[in-house]
This record gives structure tokens, C-alpha cells and sequence, in this order.
């Protein structure tokens, strides 16, 4: 969000943009500090580190977890929020199956609702993911993930516009070495 | 053959006289508005309007925004105009007055077809059933239903909505099945006495004053008075704090506040064929009117007219007398605590101390109070950003970037009768930041918050004037040049509209949103923004005071009719119904409300109005049940369920009882205990009626 600072700078003294409300800071950081210790009461997160820039709007969340479950535990306080509980985990591993399955339909259904409003923010949104893995990807099934050299990393970018059209366009099965 | 021609006159004249409905108006409406439909639809095509967004939300939003029902039964009229038999030819009228503490908004339409309209009536609300108040006199008939009515005879229909403005009778929430019956049927027959008097109002023209002051052809007219409209604000204020002790017994109502709220104010709205033409006129009572004189008397110092570009996207400004301002704003405060009881006179005392401090004259002459604020254009600034960059294993670094962006460039040009006084004052910040900076003549303020500007403000105070902008070139090169040269600066005739009126603004808003935008998908999220998406034609406002009030004129003109009414709309919308929906802090009224309210748990107030109260059962089970506030609009079932599911995951259930009682004979301890065992507040909503 750094690039788009400066429209951001503008919205957050605004109540609300399209009819969606805009938190001012202090509910941000509120909603952060909330984030944190529940992310650090958990026994099977470790090393919780929330970095937050509000100049350039650059937020970093770190943590270690040992498994999948773990990860799932951090992955739901991260998607939620006070009023509603996300229980969508899009990971699961099966032996040397790793499978990422999104279930974006109801993000896209209500962002599809807003196109036209945030039609420009959608489309200069962009979304990044990387994965790193501790072992070697033999096969991916998403043609538009890119395996890093030592097959050990998957990457993936998309607008945010794409993310909405297509809710399935970060799902991909991979197989490990 | 003559006398039949006369004959035939003479009936037209009865049955044009019949037509008019000004017999069925009130002599003091606190507001009114009169609609010409057969232009307004002519405009606008009730089927186009019907899909379009904004007609929807005015329809479930009008001003005193009335319940679900009204919402519905309003819908169901427009949906079906025809089958109604109502007139779209003709005026409609709507009518806010405020009678036996009871305020009603009500429609009246005309009749083409009584029976039509009977007919579809009684299919929606059949005769007989418990929820329909239903009278049939020799004049009119008459439905209520919950909080809406409806009422008829051969010429108007009348469809609205009440509210009371007495107290909530808290006791009244322990009441029987038949207790509840009776006092709803009480308050059927005040709003029936209510309805009666439209249908028997004053015939007498004369009486009706306001009627003379409306604008004659406008499409839609309009006519609010103020101290009524205050006085409503009180009661409203009173009735929806009464809990915290006689708060009406702090405020002003009547007459004590009428020497600053006695105006009435008149507004046409004009549908022409390529401008929309908004007039307004407010004529105020005599003290006001005297004293308003004195703050308007400021007239421009000439000299600021060279430093405004005629290439300005926009130009804007006021004059008014600070000195007289400031002694106006005191006046104001100084009778408001004097006439107030109880406490008023420390308020008073209060005033007059900060008085005592303050120079007036010393102000006055510091900013002399003509101001005029430019928008000049856009300027390109570079900025930069963090991003970041993948090396072949997809680790990232951060790296810093810079890209342009457009700022909007903007001056703000005052006059000041003490310019080596503003010098010092604009000195002494040098001292207590290091934000502040001089350069020459120039004060330079650097923040964060001054991002979407560009960075930095730029100040300057030179012969008599003071100037703000963000433009550094502005600042470095027009102001030491005494302003624009002679081909570049204001031209006479814009000189002249802003010195000729107390408020002036002519801008082009497609012109300026092209300017701002970056790209054509900027462009059209802007366009998006409910104002922005109707403005695109060219906009026109002034404002005059003299001695009768102030006249006010805005125009719209645009090629593109159907984003009039939009345009129009969204005003109203952002006026009276958005800056209500957000000025509201729910938290803070769910702790106000849970301080001074004492029931079994909870109580909620759903959007639409009434309360809700949660309480246990005897098996330990949280239930609800609706509490007939007096005229509150019935609750919204949707919101109540929301409400208990939070409910029911977040409030703790306390120890079952074992005694089989009815909740409403607890006695008031049992009640406070159980809140106390329910740590968690309660889920608190605005009452609909509250403004």
C-alpha cells in the first residue's frame, strides 16, 4: 500500500468510502495489539512479531509454527475479527501432497458487489504470495505459479481484479520430492 | 347559448377550485413542500426514477425517516401509482407539523379514484384485523397501522407517519397484554384527532402566510421554519435523555431562543431544460436580522483580486467582520446562558471571563475576515514509496522508489489590519517548532498531515495581506510580484460577482475533476463518489445578505438533465441522513443507555426503532420480547435475531431459578443482579427517531 499512500493518506479522513467503513488508526492499531496477543497466547505460535509502518502503510506479521494445525490456529485470529470467526483454512498436506484451495467465493461475491465503485483500486492492487518450503516441489498444478531455482519456493502475484473475477486463481495442488 | 357558455365556465372555475388543495393545509407547518409531479416526472419518468438508487433510499429515507411499514406501504404506492388511483398531474404535498405532542410527516396526494384506492387499501390492511385502527366518518376514512396512517375521502389521500414527542413511560414496559392494548389505542386516537384537522383545516387562504412566501413555479417548493424546527430538536433531545434528570429544564425552547432562530426559510427547485436552479431565501426576525448586518458589512480589500489567477479551477470566498462575528458569537452565548435556567448562570460567568481576556478589536483587525481560497490547478510532486524485489529463491528486499503524483495547488488570500502583530504571532512559532521554518519572507510548515498537499505549507504576510498556499512558485514568484500580471489575473467580471455578494463560487466540476484525476479509471471511481458522480456540469452559487435576510442561488447547469435530480437527491441524502448515521457514537450511547437503564439484561434498540428486552426464562434460556415503547416504530425483527444470536455467544447465562414467575414481576434487585452477572454490554442501536 506504500505506492498508493498518498490516496490513502486521503481516505483515512473520510468515515467511510462507498458505503465501507474507514477505521482511523487508533481502531487499527487497537485491532493489531488484539491480533498479537491472541496470536501470542497460542502455545503452538512462537516468536510473534507485528511491525507496523503507518507512514508508508506497511504491515509485517512473523511467527514460527511446527505444523500445519499451528498454522491454521494463526491463519483464523489473523482472518478474523471481533463480530465473525473465518474458519476457511485453504491448506492442507497428505504425505507429500500439498494442496492450497481458496475459498474466496465469498470475498469475491462481496467485492463484486463494489466493482464498479473500487473498479481502480482493484485493478492497481496487487497481491503477492510466496511460499517456502522445506522440501522440493516435484509438480504444481497452477501454471501460473513460478518455482524459484531450487524448486524449494512458489510464487505467485495477481491484481486484486483477478482475485475477484476468478476465485479460484490461487488454488494449486503440489507434489513434494 | 350564452348563458350555457357562462354556465359552463363557471362549473370549470368550481371544479378547478376543487382541485386545489390548499384548503387541507396547515396554517404552521414546521415544514412543507409542495411538488409539481406532472413536471418532475416529466423530467424524469416514474419508471426510469424507480430503478435509480437514490429515488429507492429517499423513499425509506425521508427526513424524519419513518418506520419499515411507511417504507413499504410508500413503496407499494409509487410501485403502483395508477392502481391507486391517485393523480400524477397534480401537486403533492408534504406536510412535518408537530400537534398535541405528536409530530406527523404526511403525504397528500390527489384522487382520481376514491375506490381504486379503497379497494387496494383494505387488500393490504384487511378490516377487522387487530393490528388496523379503523375509523369511517362522513369526512374521510381512516387507517393506522402500527405507526403509520392512512386517510381519504373523494379529493386527497393522506399517507404518513407519527411520532411522539412526549416522554418514554419507562413503567409502561411492565405493563399487561391489555394495559399495552389500551394505551395504543389512546395513542390511535390523538393521531386520528391529528389527521382530522388536515381534513378540516382553515379554508381561509389568508391564514396560511407561508403559502405567499414560496416560490411560485417552482417544480418544487419548499418552506421550513426554524424556531419550529428547533423547538422540535429540543423535544426530541429531551425525550431521548430524560433519563439523565430534567435536561429540558437546561435548554432554551419558545422564546427564549427565537431572537437567533427567527427565520423562515423558502426554497425553490426549478427544473429548466438544461440547468437545475436551486433559490433560497431566509427572512429573519428584526434582532437577528440587526445584529447578522454588522458581520456582513466587510467588503473586500481590492488588492487581494491580483493575486487569483483567471485560469482558476476555482474560486471561492466569504466577507464578514470578524470583530462583529466574534461579539455576535458571544451575544449569542451570553443570552442563550442568561435565559437558561439552573445553571445558565455560570455558563454566563463563564463568558463573560473569557470576554474580559479577549481583544475583540485586536482580532478583528489581526483577520479582518475577507477571505477568498483558490484552487489553481495541479502540480506534479515526486514521492516516494517502498516496494520490494525478489532474488531467485523469492527472498525480498526492500527497496525505495519515487514516482510522480498529482497535489492540487491551492491559495488562500485574507486581508489583515495588523500585519506586524501576525508576524510576531507567526514568529513565535519559529521558536516552539522546528516543523516551522523562514526563508526570506516566507514561512515554510513541514508535517506529515501535510502529505496530500505536497509536503510543506508555505506562509507569507505582505502589504496588508496574508497568504497560505502549497504552491512554493505561488509563494516565491507571484506574491513578490505583487500578484499576476494584468492579462493573467481575475477578470472584472468574476471581481465584480464576488465583491457584489457575500459568498460567491463558479467552478466547472467536470473540468475540475478532470484535472485531478490521473487516468480514465481514476476518473470514473470519482465519478463514483455520490456527489461527484451527478456534478458534472457547471455550478453556480451565491449568497447575499441584506436587509430583508439572505437570498441564496445555486445553479446546475449541465448537458447531461438525468443527473439533476441525482444531484438533488444526494444533497438531501448527505445532509440529512448520512451526517446522522455517522455523528453517532453507538458505544458511547450503549454505556449511557446501560447506566441509567435497569431490566433483566439487556435492552437493544434495533435500527427502525423500539426496544428490545433479553431476559431469562425459568429453564435459564435467553429469550425476547419487543417492548411497545410508546410510538416508537415497531423493531425489525432481522435486527432483533442479530442481536439475540450476539446474544446468546457472548452474555454468560446465569444460575436457573427455580421460581416460576413472569419476568416482569422481578423485583428491581433480581433485575440488577442478573445485569451484573452479565458482564458484557448490551448490544445498544440508535432509535430511528432520534436526531
Amino acid at each position: 500500500m506504500s505506492a498508493s499512500k498518498t490516496q490513502i493518506n486521503s481516505y483515512m479522513k473520510l468515515d467511510s468510502v462507498f458505503g465501507t467503513h474507514v477505521p482511523k488508526k487508533d481502531e487499527v492499531e487497537k485491532e493489531i495489539q488484539r491480533k498479537e496477543s491472541l496470536l501470542k497466547a497460542n502455545k503452538g505460535i512462537k516468536n510473534v512479531s507485528i511491525t507496523r509502518d503507518f507512514e508508508n502503510y506497511i504491515f509485517t506479521v512473523k511467527f514460527d509454527f511446527d505444523n500445519l494445525d499451528h498454522f491454521k490456529e494463526a491463519y483464523t485470529i489473523l482472518s478474523s475479527d471481533k463480530k465473525t470467526t473465518v474458519n476457511v483454512f485453504p491448506f492442507t498436506q497428505s504425505g507429500n501432497l500439498f494442496n492450497r484451495e481458496d475459498k474466496l467465493q465469498t470475498l469475491a461475491k462481496d467485492a463484486a458487489k463494489k466493482k464498479n465503485e473500487f473498479a481502480l483500486l482493484f485493478s492497481q492492487s496487487k497481491y503477492t504470495g510466496i511460499i517456502h518450503f522445506p522440501k522440493e516441489i516435484v509438480s504444481c498444478t497452477n501454471k501460473v505459479c513460478k518455482l524459484s531455482k531450487d524448486k524449494k519456493n512458489l510464487f505467485i502475484t495477481s491484481s486484486l481484479e483477478n482475485l475477484v473475477n476468478l476465485p479460484d486463481y490461487l488454488n494449486t495442488q503440489i507434489i513434494f520430492k | 347559448m350564452k348563458k350555457l357558455l357562462f354556465l359552463i365556465l363557471l362549473l370549470g372555475c368550481i371544479n378547478a377550485k376543487a382541485q386545489d388543495l390548499t384548503k387541507y393545509l396547515p396554517e404552521k407547518p414546521i415544514l412543507y413542500t409542495r411538488f409539481d409531479l406532472a413536471k418532475i416526472f416529466k423530467s424524469q419518468p416514474l419508471d426510469t426514477l424507480k430503478k435509480k438508487e437514490f429515488f429507492q433510499n429517499f423513499l425509506k429515507e425521508t427526513i424524519f425517516r419513518p418506520s419499515r411499514d411507511q417504507d413499504s406501504l410508500l413503496t407499494a404506492i409509487i410501485d403502483n401509482i395508477e392502481k391507486f388511483g391517485l393523480s400524477l398531474n397534480n401537486n403533492a404535498h408534504l406536510i412535518i407539523t408537530e400537534d398535541d405532542s405528536l409530530l406527523q410527516s404526511n403525504f397528500i396526494f390527489q384522487i382520481n379514484n376514491s375506490a381504486a384506492l379503497e379497494k387496494n387499501i383494505t387488500e393490504l390492511f384487511p378490516i377487522g384485523s387487530e393490528k388496523v385502527y379503523y375509523s369511517s366518518g362522513n369526512d374521510f376514512k381512516l387507517f393506522i397501522y402500527k405507526d403509520t396512517h392512512m386517510a381519504w375521502n373523494n379529493e386527497i389521500f393522506v399517507v404518513g407517519s407519527r411520532v411522539p414527542l412526549y416522554k418514554k413511560n419507562r413503567n409502561s414496559w411492565g405493563l399487561t397484554d391489555e394495559e399495552r392494548k389500551e394505551q395504543k389505542k389512546l395513542l390511535n386516537e390523538r393521531d386520528a384527532n391529528c389527521i382530522h384537522k388536515i381534513f378540516h383545516a382553515n379554508t381561509l387562504v389568508q391564514k396560511k402566510k407561508y403559502l405567499k412566501g414560496l416560490y411560485k413555479n417552482a417544480d418544487l417548493a419548499l418552506f421550513m421554519d426554524m424556531s419550529g424546527l428547533y423547538d422540535l430538536y429540543i423535544q426530541f433531545f429531551s425525550r431521548e435523555f430524560s433519563k439523565f434528570g430534567a435536561i429540558e429544564s437546561l435548554m432554551l425552547t419558545g422564546n427564549n431562543a427565537l431572537p437567533y432562530m427567527d427565520s423562515k426559510i423558502y426554497a425553490g427547485v426549478f427544473f429548466n431544460n438544461d440547468e437545475l436552479l436551486i433559490k433560497a431565501k431566509s427572512k429573519m426576525g428584526k434582532e437577528l436580522r440587526k445584529k447578522l448586518l454588522k458581520v456582513y458589512n466587510r467588503k473586500y480589500n481590492p488588492a487581494i483580486f491580483n493575486y487569483v489567477s483567471d485560469k482558476a479551477l476555482l474560486s471561492t470566498g466569504m466577507r464578514i467582520n470578524t470583530e462583529a462575528y466574534i461579539n455576535f458569537t458571544f451575544d449569542v452565548l451570553s443570552d442563550f446562558f442568561n435565559k437558561m435556567p439552573n445553571y445558565g448562570k455560570y455558563g454566563a460567568r463563564v463568558i463573560t471571563f473569557i470576554q474580559t481576556f479577549l481583544d475583540e478589536k485586536g482580532v478583528g483587525e489581526l483577520v479582518r475576515g475577507d477571505v477568498l481560497f483558490n484552487l489553481n490547478g495541479v502540480s506534479k510532486k515526486m514521492v516516494t514509496y517502498t516496494t520490494y524485489e525478489y532474488d531467485e529463491e523469492y527472498n525480498s528486499t526492500e527497496v525505495t522508489k519515487t514516482k510522480e503524483i498529482n497535489v492540487p495547488s491551492f491559495s488562500i488570500i485574507g486581508s489583515t489590519g495588523n500585519p506586524k502583530q501576525l508576524e510576531k504571532l507567526m514568529d513565535l512559532g519559529l521558536d516552539l517548532s522546528n516543523k516551522y521554518t523562514k526563508d526570506k519572507a516566507v514561512y515554510t510548515l513541514k508535517d506529515r498531515d501535510f502529505k496530500e498537499f505536497g509536503g510543506a505549507i508555505y506562509v507569507q504576510i505582505t502589504d496588508k495581506l496574508f497568504f497560505i498556499s502549497n504552491d512554493s512558485s505561488f509563494m516565491y514568484t507571484v506574491v513578490p510580484n505583487k500578484g499576476y500580471g494584468p492579462n493573467e489575473k481575475m477578470n472584472a467580471k468574476m471581481k465584480q460577482h464576488h465583491k457584489s455578494k457575500n459568498m460567491y463560487l463558479d467552478f466547472d466540476a467536470n473540468r475540475l475533476l478532470h484535472s485531478y484525476a490521473d487516468s480514465t479509471g481514476e476518473i470514473r471511481m470519482l465519478k463514483k463518489m455520490p456527489l461527484l458522480e451527478a456534478a458534472a456540469g457547471k455550478v453556480n452559487f451565491e449568497q447575499r445578505f441584506s436587509w430583508t435576510g439572505v437570498t441564496t442561488t445555486m445553479t446546475y447547469k449541465t448537458s447531461d438533465k438525468s443527473s439533476m435530480l441525482p444531484l438533488l437527491s444526494e444533497c438531501l441524502n448527505q445532509y440529512f441522513v448520512k451526517k446522522k448515521r455517522y455523528d453517532y457514537n453507538d458505544e458511547e450511547y450503549a454505556t449511557a443507555a446501560m447506566d441509567s437503564i435497569a431490566v433483566d439484561t439487556a435492552i437493544a434498540w434495533p435500527d427502525t426503532g423500539g426496544a428490545v428486552e433479553y431476559y431469562y426464562d425459568e429453564n435459564g434460556n435467553i429469550q425476547e420480547r419487543y417492548l411497545p415503547v410508546d410510538g416508537i416504530a415497531p423493531a425489525d425483527e432481522v435486527l432483533i435475531k442479530e442481536a439475540v444470536e450476539e446474544k446468546k455467544t457472548t452474555v454468560s447465562q446465569p444460575k436457573k431459578t427455580t421460581a416460576k414467575k413472569p419476568v416482569s414481576q422481578k423485583t428491581t434487585s433480581q433485575k440488577i443482579n442478573a445485569t451484573k452477572t452479565t458482564a458484557k454490554k448490551p448490544v445498544v442501536k440508535k432509535p430511528a427517531s432520534k436526531k
